[in-house]
């Protein structure tokens, strides 16, 4: 089911590449675009079970979705060169979106991009103190899950301590020991 | 979800009529909600959100339209979630269109509506002209009715302003004031008419002064006839004779027109008495006296007058004379 779904969406997204490319004034770029089905999810989220969407309307709001990251994001680049700068960051986003009338994204995306920032701060944390080699292993950004493996020898660095007393304070300590411990074998 | 579409529903059977201010009521009180329930989400994800969009594709969205510009780290994560707000924002502005149309499908044309019916989503008509151009004509019936609606709200607005104008004209206290200048004007006409008539008697009263004028003619006229009369029969007579009765007719032509004037009854006993008066009397200075008198007759009719004094006097004269005659 999953499978015929996604090849679905990619038929559709054919479709509407050639679309695009028959219909020149079409004011959206050739390479610009999102996929239907995630597009389709989003929107039933939002809607009560029993309402549906035409075809007609999915495709209209591709575009709209589209045109508006294009309208949104060229005031924030524009923002970002007046103040002189290459990098265009979040808070120019925030900052036009008073000046185009969408007041009311305002407040709900500066809560995202600050509950955003002190995720990827704790993140950061894990990440930064190991060397480069422990930076390169792949984590996974859900939290701080550790490996059978990794258990096995943070049991066996420390094996003194209960398991009360291990699980609420050691789990720091045996981060950083195994870190350098990792370093040293390196 | 199902609470407020329940409402919006029983919303809808209550009121048959739906009017814009209802859309647009219903819209706000759903949009309300929309955002407190997305507010309540963000803060409790603590930004351990999964985005449904994938952040590949958003960044290719976003990247050819900043060829020259780099986004930070976190520009992506932030863009996707923003799309996600939007495409939910505006399908549920759609969804809440549907529903005034008694539909639970979405199609374009409600779509369509929602774009038109917020002021922030202007920037999207390229988007609708490009649908349009595509081939779909329903959003050009949506548009065609939002422009009636308009044109209604525009005519609706001009009518107060006619009433107003109306009003303001019922109220002026100068026209009060006017009214009165128009009276006087009504009198002036009349008085204009009634000069024309004071003319008019005018006119009329010389009409009679010529009348009276004209009897008096006629009176003399007879007179002069009776006394050519006795002229001719006293003629008869005798050569000599006649020669006196011609200067005697002469003189007496005059001297009836002169009595005339006075009054009948002199008239009727005048001509005997004037004739033997003439016959004894001397004929040369009563010619001369008389032919003065005729003279200054035609030169004026003030100079009339006096001669009625004179010709009084005469008669007077001429009474002694009877009165000696008859001793």
């Amino acid at each position: 089911m999953a499978g015929n779904k996604k090849r679905g969406g990619r038929n559709m997204d054919q479709v509407k590449k050639a679309a695009v490319r028959s219909d020149g004034v079409g004011g959206s770029a050739t390479n610009a675009e999102l996929p239907m089905a995630n597009l389709v999810r989003l929107i039933k989220k939002v809607l009560p079970g029993k309402a549906k969407i035409g075809g007609a309307a999915k495709g209209l709001t591709h575009d709209c979705a589209v045109e508006f990251v294009g309208f949104v994001g060229d005031e924030a680049s524009e923002k970002a060169k007046a103040e002189h700068r290459r990098t265009v960051a979040p808070e120019d986003y925030l900052g036009s979106f008073g000046d185009l009338g969408f007041d009311r994204y305002v407040d709900p995306m500066d809560a995202y991009i600050h509950g955003y920032r002190e995720f990827e701060r704790a993140g950061g944390n894990r990440r930064v103190a190991p060397p480069p080699p422990a930076a390169a292993t792949p984590l996974t950004p859900g939290g701080p899950t550790f490996t059978d493996a990794e258990l096995q020898f943070l049991r066996s660095v420390i094996p003194s301590r209960s398991d009360d007393e291990y699980s609420g304070s050691s789990p720091a300590i045996g981060g950083y020991g195994y870190g350098y411990g990792y370093g040293k074998n390196m | 979800m199902a609470i407020p579409t329940k409402e919006e529903v029983e919303q809808n059977e209550e009121d048959n009529t739906f009017s814009r201010l209802q859309l647009l009521a219903q819209q706000r009180h759903a949009m309300e909600e929309f955002w407190r329930r997305s507010q309540e989400q963000i803060e409790a994800s603590a930004g351990n959100h999964e985005h449904i969009l994938p952040i590949d594709c958003v960044k290719n969205v976003i990247r050819p339209k900043n060829d020259a510009m780099m986004l930070s780290a976190d520009t992506p994560t932030f863009v996707t979630k923003l799309c996600e707000l939007f495409v939910q924002e505006l399908t549920l502005r759609a969804w809440v269109c549907a529903n005034s149309h008694n539909r639970d499908i979405i199609l374009g044309t409600d779509i369509a509506e929602a774009i038109t019916t917020t002021e922030s989503y202007h920037f999207l008509g390229n988007v609708l002209r490009s649908h349009k151009a595509l081939g779909s004509t329903a959003p050009d019936i949506d548009t065609s009715a939002r422009k009636h609606i308009k044109l209604d709200q525009m005519t609706s607005l001009y009518h107060p302003t006619q009433e107003m104008q109306a009003s303001r004209l019922a109220g002026y206290p100068p026209h009060v004031p006017i009214y009165p200048p128009i009276g006087q004007m009504g009198t002036q006409h009349k008085l204009s008419p009634f000069t024309f008539m004071m003319q008019g008697e005018s006119l009329l009263n010389m009409k009679r002064e010529k009348s009276l004028v004209n009897e008096v003619m006629v009176c003399t006229n007879k007179m002069s006839i009776n006394n050519f009369d006795g002229a001719t029969s006293i003629g008869g007579g005798s050569s000599s004779d006649v020669a006196i009765v011609v200067q005697q007719g002469e003189t007496t032509h005059p001297f009836s027109s002169q009595n005339a004037c006075p009054s009948l009854e002199d008239n009727y006993v005048v001509p005997m008495p004037t004739g033997h008066v003439q016959s004894f009397s001397p004929p040369t200075n009563i010619n001369v006296k008389k032919l003065h008198q005729e003279e200054k007759n035609i030169y004026s009719q003030d100079v009339a007058e006096e001669d009625m004094s004179n010709e009084s006097l005469e008669g007077s004269q001429k009474d002694e004379d009877l009165f000696l005659h008859e001793k």
